[in-house]
């Protein structure tokens, strides 16, 4: 690891550090610093109700959005190195709005919910599976028309398409819906990194793990892939099959996510942006366990920010991360003749 | 093993061209040939004659449509895509998005068919890529991104992951096409360095003729007909080099090398000169103007070049001495 990229990464570790103790002291409940120190450290004499906040609500929140961020901001860089596209990013290719669709039918028909109350095992792993289902046929389609299409942009352009066609598909179901199972959708596609309980939390983890411990796998790969596929290839990679790792990997981490936290955009298309700004570079040795941490970062710093400050509004992950994400997504587009790692 | 004559890559009764849906469509057929050990080899030929498929052919990322490749005897496709990393590498003319990659980075990615599941370099890969680096002559911007490199230099770093790839066979598709005349030069010194001193095949294709048959040992020339192998002067004495672009307004000059228009010639010339420079340039004004030259003695023009600024034109009448070429045609154009 270069020098440069050791003290970044030491950099944002020390800030996710930080942050996630914002998350854990600042919420829109007012609780006094030393309580939630004593909450920590496990004293007895704190009123129940701030323990119950802190432990049950701050913490697996904090978690989430740790986990959330990394995941998005993985799955955004791994698009774009197989895309060869700097705009690609799980919302804009579409693959959250699979995710959506699949979540939708399940919320919408099948009473699948992930909601904070009652927890069910069928209800958890119905909504997973349907976010999951509904972004691995977005990446389908898109990965039909990678084949086809020579431009990079066309790709990009018929996943925005088909996150429309998702989109209206939804708007569909919910005519069809009943008034509460509508209400929960719109509530869940304001996003919020609320929604996991900690019973659900190992099961979330877990599924998170995997998919960021296989693309760390994958970081040789990638790095072979920024070349282009025939270079790739004539370097030994079986171009194909990493193509479909990869992808299957970016599904399983989108549609995890998705299914609980909602469709949260910008993190992924954003911050492999930024993380390529603070390191100079596209190696992905340096920039993939970066990404990650810097994804985490941001997700803990959105959810801080969502908290107004004075009467403790909380407003949703989705209106926030476009505040932090367009304008870097600006920044790189107005500047890409000077940003080496888009010439 | 190692022997100068040992044959790295054959094929028999070759047919490339991709397959579009169920429908072959057939760049080029028919072709036979053998690649060495040590030769530096020119693939030359028109616009779609089918050079880049032939080249993605041999590197195994297209399948032929009929017809064997050999590697050292056994064939191309049995051969499994990892070892074949080690056996044939390629610098081709994709779009890459190695700008934020440092030189050396880059250059890594080459011993990739090598590293372990990580990628992770040791001293020796490490060795190598300093070496390779050197060799290209960029040790000087091994710490500079890609970005920042000339097209010259983008393509040194290209083949300096090549040579990382400790391969028999190095593939280029059009090294030189976006190169300046100088970078040109250098990166055919460069292949041919390559060549010799690594005992390794070099074949690259090029619209470059007149480099092609100054610095390769052999000529590929590709055309609708199929393909003709052979050392580049036998070649060009054959008069190969005429039938490779079928076109009725360019001729392959065998005197001079080059590739000329053909024109009616409007009036005889002989041409007689001090030195050698002096008789080339004259040539070529003459040529371009559209006389023809010949040796006879019934020219209409008879030119001695006693010095650059002493050029004496013998008409049918008359004599005259021009202080410059420009004066010289000129009045061939008046007396003509």
């Amino acid at each position: 690891m270069s020098g440069r990229g050791f003290i970044c990464t030491l950099i944002l570790v020390v800030v996710l550090v930080l942050l996630f103790f914002a998350n854990l002291f600042y919420g829109s409940a007012d609780i006094p610093a030393e309580a939630v120190f004593d909450i920590l450290l496990g004293a007895d004499e704190v009123k129940e109700s701030w323990r119950f906040i802190v432990l049950e609500s701050r913490l697996p929140q904090a978690f989430t959005a740790l986990l959330c961020g990394s995941s998005l901001a993985v799955s955004g860089l791994m698009l774009q190195t197989v895309f060869a596209n700097p705009l690609a990013g799980p919302s804009v290719l579409g693959i959250n709005s699979g995710a959506s669709l699949g979540v939708a039918v399940v919320m919408l028909f099948l009473g699948g919910s992930v909601g904070a109350g009652a927890f069910s095992v069928f209800g958890f792993f119905s909504v997973v599976a349907g976010a999951f289902l509904g972004s691995l046929a977005v990446l389908a389609v898109i990965l039909f028309f990678s084949a086809l299409l020579k431009s990079n942009m066309m790709v990009l352009v018929v996943g925005i398409m088909v996150g429309y066609l998702a989109s209206s598909l939804i708007s569909l179901l919910n005519f069809a819906a009943s008034a509460e199972g509508v209400h929960s959708y719109v509530v869940w596609g304001m996003g919020s990194f609320g929604n996991v309980s900690s019973d659900v939390m190992p099961c979330f983890a877990l599924l998170l793990a995997v998919g960021l411990f296989v693309s760390v796998l994958m970081i040789k790969t990638l790095n072979a892939l920024l070349l282009g596929e025939r270079y790739a290839e004539n370097l030994g990679v079986n171009v194909k099959m990493a193509r479909l790792m990869i992808l299957a990997t970016v599904g399983l981490l989108t549609s995890v996510v998705t299914a609980f936290c909602g469709p949260v955009a910008f993190i992924g298309l954003a911050v492999p942006h930024i993380s390529r700004l603070m390191l100079g570079s596209s190696n992905h040795d340096v920039l993939l366990p970066q990404t990650m941490v810097l994804g985490a970062v941001v997700a803990l710093l959105c959810n801080v920010l969502c908290v107004l400050p004075g009467d403790g509004t909380v407003i949703p992950v989705n209106a926030m991360t476009p505040v932090l994400g367009a304008p870097v997504i600006i920044y790189v587009i107005v500047n890409q003749r000077k940003i080496q790692y888009l010439n | 093993m190692n022997g100068k004559n040992e044959i790295l890559l054959s094929a028999e009764n070759l047919r490339v061209g991709y397959l579009l849906g169920k429908k072959e469509i057939k760049v080029c057929d028919g072709m036979n040939f053998e690649l060495k050990r040590g030769e530096l080899v020119a693939l030359l030929g028109p616009n779609g004659a089918g050079k880049s498929t032939l080249l993605r052919t041999l590197s195994s990322s297209l399948q032929p449509l009929s017809g064997n490749v050999y590697y050292s005897g056994r064939l191309l496709k049995n051969i499994s895509q990892r070892d074949l990393s080690r056996k044939i590498s390629v610098v081709l003319t994709d779009h890459t998005q190695a700008g934020g990659l440092t030189v050396s980075e880059l250059v890594s990615l080459g011993r990739q068919p090598y590293t372990g599941f990580f990628g992770r370099l040791k001293a020796r890969d490490l060795r190598l890529v300093d070496e390779a680096i050197n060799s290209v002559g960029l040790s000087f911007k091994s710490n500079s991104y890609m970005a920042e490199l000339s097209d010259g230099e983008r393509q040194k770093a290209m083949i300096a992951k090549a040579l990382v790839q400790e391969t028999d066979i190095l593939l280029l598709d059009e090294p030189a096409a976006f190169l300046d005349v100088a970078s040109k030069l250098e990166l055919m010194a460069l292949l041919r360095q390559i060549a010799v001193e690594r005992n390794c095949a070099v074949l690259f294709s090029s619209h470059d003729v007149e480099q092609a048959l100054a610095l390769s040992d052999k000529l590929w020339l590709m055309s609708r007909d199929g393909l003709l192998c052979g050392c580049t002067e036998d070649m060009v004495l054959q008069g190969h080099l005429s039938d490779l672009f079928r076109s009725n307004n360019v001729r392959f000059d065998i005197g001079s090398g080059v590739y000329r228009l053909c024109s009616d010639t409007s009036a005889s010339v002989s041409v007689k000169a001090q030195d050698l420079s002096l008789l080339f340039w004259a040539k070529n004004a003459l040529l371009r103007n559209g006389y023809g030259i010949t040796d006879g003695l019934a020219v209409e023009f008879a030119i001695d070049l006693k010095a650059k600024d002493c050029i004496e034109i013998k008409t049918k009448n008359s004599i005259v001495v021009c202080k410059s070429f420009e004066e010289m045609l000129e009045t061939i154009r008046e007396n003509g």
